[in-house]
């Protein structure tokens, strides 16, 4: 650091407020900020547009590991991927298999429902998003998404891997959007004991493999490996995706609550891609065999990407 | 913005993208906060050039980017650099340890109001790793003030 810069130096005369001052005013703005961010919400406009200008710094730090990713799927050997291909042909064989039998049972559910006179929900529809290579808080659980709301995505937004529910989108931008997983601390999921139906509220500890049910009686019907699904209680998450699995119940005869602890079922830090999920809506009577439109929340998705319904 | 500001511009960016970049979980919470660093840099190098209003913007543009509540970084930038402006005839001559000092202090100011304002908007629990960012700005910054001493000289940078 060289030592003096000769029109550094002070002027004689200062002009403007000083220094304390203008500390002072940033501060003040800043708490300001704070607060119609955190309490009121207000800040939404200012943060999309910055978000905008934010996204390519996020997209240029992803970009090491996605060359990476890349590098190693375009110089892979050719035994290993024939390999590879031979055993997805052989698990899609198996879920066809699987989805005969699910034609079946859903054409079943469909006329039951119609019987009952209640309405048949329709088939939920994906879509594929990356998740960016980024840390934003060793201390909160989040994740910075590659789709946006020009993808139709929306706040509130589901989002499930291939084994369960991974979290919720909590900020979207029109290029990229921002997810808090179920297991942060500030998170809890609306869940439903499978085996017998008993619904309770999951929450996040801070611990990716590790989820705390507070809220279940000594008496509680749970045993350690039930499945836990979301309730669809609170509009949050769809009724009936996985979430997490029972893995230890310690009842204390002299507390309220025992202490009921489960494992996510979806992997939460491992995978690379997440699905974002348009729940179907309820629709009049029976499904339609077509896809469903985009809900009402996630408006202007009228140019819907291809790559839904896979 | 004229052509003399893309030493800064430059270096900022790369700090910004460093704060986010992947690290394995294990030292995710040992890095250093090089935003601040940086800013910390230039404010010491050229007072009257880059000051309180630099750091609240590039405060501001790390909260979006980071997702954080607008104006928790924001804030602390703005405090850290104003300790710098206050005493940057004294810091600008002080040998090299001994600047490294000031600089961990700012840090750990920085530091501490980041997490002031984490425990006010949401639940952050007091952990000993918290500290372990302030440990690693003493090893960063001299390494990033040679570095971007080294950088000015090599442009003939001169106010």
């Amino acid at each position: 650091m060289s030592p003096l810069n000769p029109s550094d130096n002070k002027p004689l005369f200062d002009r403007g407020p000083s220094l304390g001052t203008r500390a002072v005013l940033l501060a003040v703005l800043s708490a300001a900020l704070m607060f119609l961010d955190h309490r009121e919400g207000h800040m939404d406009a200012v943060r999309g547009g910055l978000a905008v200008a934010v996204y390519p710094i996020r997209v240029l730090v992803d970009m090491p590991s996605a060359v990476f990713l890349w590098g190693r799927e375009s110089l892979a050997e050719r035994a290993r991927l024939v390999a590879a291909n031979e055993a997805l042909r052989a698990e899609s064989l198996r879920q066809q298999v699987h989805l005969q039998q699910m034609a079946v049972l859903e054409a079943e559910n469909a006329r039951l429902r119609a019987l009952m006179d209640s309405p048949a929900k329709l088939a939920d529809r994906v879509q594929v998003a990356e998740i960016l290579a980024v840390d934003l808080d060793p201390y909160r659980h989040r994740i910075a998404l590659n789709r946006g709301s020009h993808a139709g995505v929306f706040e509130g937004q589901a989002l499930v891997d291939a084994d369960g529910i991974v979290g919720q989108v909590i900020r979207v931008d029109p290029l990229g959007a921002e997810a808090i997983l179920i297991s942060d601390p500030s998170h809890a999921t609306p869940v439903e004991v499978v085996r017998s139906g008993l619904r309770t509220v999951a929450i996040g500890v801070g611990d990716v493999s590790r989820m705390d049910l507070p809220f279940l009686p000594n008496s509680a019907d749970v045993r350690i490996g039930d499945l836990l699904v979301s309730s669809g209680l609170g509009d949050a998450f769809p009724h009936g995706y996985p979430v997490a699995r029972i893995s230890r119940v310690d009842r204390r005869p002299g507390e309220p609550f025992a202490q009921v602890e489960a494992e996510p079922t979806a992997a939460l830090n491992r995978s690379r891609q997440v699905l974002l999920l348009w729940e179907g809506g309820e629709a009049e009577m029976l499904p339609a065999a077509t896809p469903a439109e985009p809900p009402a929340g996630g408006g202007k998705a009228a140019d819907e990407p291809a790559g839904g319904d896979p | 913005m004229s052509a003399r500001h893309w030493p800064m511009l430059v270096s900022l960016l790369a700090a910004l993208s460093l704060e986010v970049a992947p690290l394995p979980p294990e030292l995710s919470a040992w890095r250093p906060p090089w935003v601040a660093l940086v800013a910390v840099y230039w404010a010491l190098s050229y007072p009257r050039r880059y000051g309180l209003a630099m750091a609240w913007a590039v405060g501001l543009v790390l909260d979006v980017l980071k997702g954080s509540v607008l104006g928790q970084h924001a804030l602390a930038m703005t405090v850290t650099i104003w300790i710098a402006l206050y005493f940057h005839l004294r810091l600008r001559v002080f040998p090299p340890w001994q600047q490294t000092m000031a600089v961990v202090g700012m840090v750990f100011v920085h530091q501490f109001l980041v997490f002031w304002v984490d425990g006010v908007t949401s639940a952050a629990t007091l952990d000993w790793r918290r500290l372990a960012p302030v440990a690693a700005a003493a090893l960063a910054w001299p390494v990033l003030a040679a570095l971007l001493d080294h950088l000015r000289v090599r442009l003939r940078m001169q106010t």
